[in-house]
């Protein structure tokens, strides 16, 4: 079914189709909370703010921004409400970090041990970079890497023009190629 | 190394495959005749390639269930919306209207000369301060806020600028720091409790900021200081205080709101 006629059905009180809603787009709000919040836990709980946000306001959707673009901009807003929250919390996380792996790094799967702890290890040191980015380059960087919107569809959902998302982005991964050059450069030498 | 200014947006856009083709041509023409561009697009990346490789794994299909724990919620969206009643409305037609607005405007005037104290006069507010503080209360926040950030700054610049790879280190006791950083916390506190007012929003946030990052460095543990230092000056640096404090300090000499 089309997203504009399960809008209006949702609308109308129907609740399998706001039900399909989500199912379409819980896995990209979820993965958008991973890269923002660091945090599993943190990103479930964002899926649901979003969803109960976004059902609260299904009038004010206009459909002039597609279904997806509307729940990602919903989701950034709650991020950035959630971390102005959980500032404190965060501290706390951060002080952990000095001993603690970023919760978000899971255990992937590998034939090989050795190559399953250097790429767990790396993941880390990815997660610890992006804190050194500014809460504007950390969404452009989500937006655009983990959840692979174009340039173009970032900036929309952002509300920002493409140049600046581009001079954000550009910083962004200046940072953290500074960040990961040693895994760079051991990988370049044969 | 990074890309010339003027090739930044290019480089980026090539570095996600998203350069269209005559862009893309006069970008490749430009890093042939450019060692730095070059140099920089091809670290740009292979660090995306890098990333692209390690993100951490995506939801299997199936795995994520938001809708068991969310249908409970929209059932009390739902029934919080319906147990909302609708306020009865009075109809008024415009004569009737203008006579109550009159009788309202009346009633206004009559409390505000009751109420008022003898001998009172009204006196403008700053206009710099859009709030309900009264004049002489709003200077002794001014004046208190300017005490703690004359207090608070040296020990912001003393971290902020210090190294872990040793510049800037000598002469410097963790300990006292530590207890330093405690006591601006608290002295934060208690005045983020008094920076409440419309139009002290900026002001507020600026002295949390503060807080957090005092609350860091108190809390940092001996053995892993100056590591833990690194992190302190990762928050001062995306929460960008220093220029927030420069902001505050340009305010306070009377310059135009930035």
């Amino acid at each position: 079914m089309d997203e504009h006629d399960l809008v209006e059905r949702s609308r109308h009180g129907d609740r399998q189709a706001f039900r399909e809603i989500v199912e379409r787009h819980q896995d990209e709000v979820f993965y958008l909370g991973l890269g923002l919040l660091r945090n599993r836990h943190d990103a479930e709980d964002l899926v649901q703010e979003v969803f109960i946000r976004a059902y609260r306001s299904l009038e004010r959707f206009r459909g002039q921004a597609s279904l997806g673009t509307w729940l990602y901009r919903i989701a950034v807003n709650a991020c950035r409400d959630y971390q102005r929250r959980e500032r404190f919390q965060t501290l706390q996380e951060s002080l952990g970090l000095l001993s603690e792996p970023e919760r978000w790094i899971e255990e992937r799967p590998d034939a090989d041990p050795e190559r399953s702890a250097a790429s767990t290890e790396l993941r880390r040191h990815v997660a610890r970079a992006m804190r050194r980015l500014s809460p504007a380059e950390r969404s452009v960087f989500v937006l655009r890497q983990f959840n692979q919107l174009s340039i173009r569809e970032t900036a929309e959902v952002l509300g920002r023009a493409e140049g600046t998302v581009k001079n954000l982005l550009y910083r962004a991964l200046q940072k953290l190629q500074k960040e990961l050059a040693v895994y760079r450069d051991a990988e370049e030498v044969p | 190394m990074s890309c010339c200014r003027k090739w930044r947006e290019h480089c980026v856009e090539a570095v996600y495959g998203e350069l269209e083709s005559d862009r893309r041509t006069a970008f490749a023409e430009h890093r042939r005749s450019c060692a730095r561009c070059a140099a920089a697009f091809e670290r740009l990346a292979s660090t995306v390639a890098l990333l692209d490789r390690e993100m951490p794994p995506r939801p299997r299909p199936g795995q994520l269930d938001a809708w068991t724990r969310l249908a409970p919620a929209l059932a009390e969206v739902d029934r919080r919306t319906r147990g909302r009643r609708p306020r009865p409305r009075i109809v008024l037609g415009y004569p009737a209207a203008a006579a109550v607005a009159a009788a309202l405007v009346v009633l206004g005037l009559g409390l505000g000369l009751l109420l008022r104290e003898p001998g009172m006069t009204p006196v403008p507010g700053p206009a710099a301060v859009q709030s309900r503080e009264a004049p002489a209360a709003a200077a002794d926040v001014d004046a208190e806020l300017g005490r703690y950030l004359e207090r608070a700054t040296p020990l912001l610049l003393a971290v902020a600028n210090r190294r872990s790879s040793g510049v800037g280190v000598a002469g410097f006791d963790p300990a006292v720091e530590r207890r330093r950083a405690e006591q601006l916390a608290a002295e934060a506190s208690a005045l983020r409790a008094r920076l409440t007012e419309r139009g002290r929003r900026r002001q507020g946030e600026l002295v949390t900021d503060m807080e957090v990052v005092f609350l860091q460095i108190a809390n940092l543990p001996e053995r892993e200081y100056r590591r833990g230092l690194e992190m302190v000056r990762a928050t001062i640096e995306t929460q960008a205080l220093l220029f927030q404090l420069s902001v505050e300090e340009l305010r306070r000499l009377g310059a135009p709101e930035v």
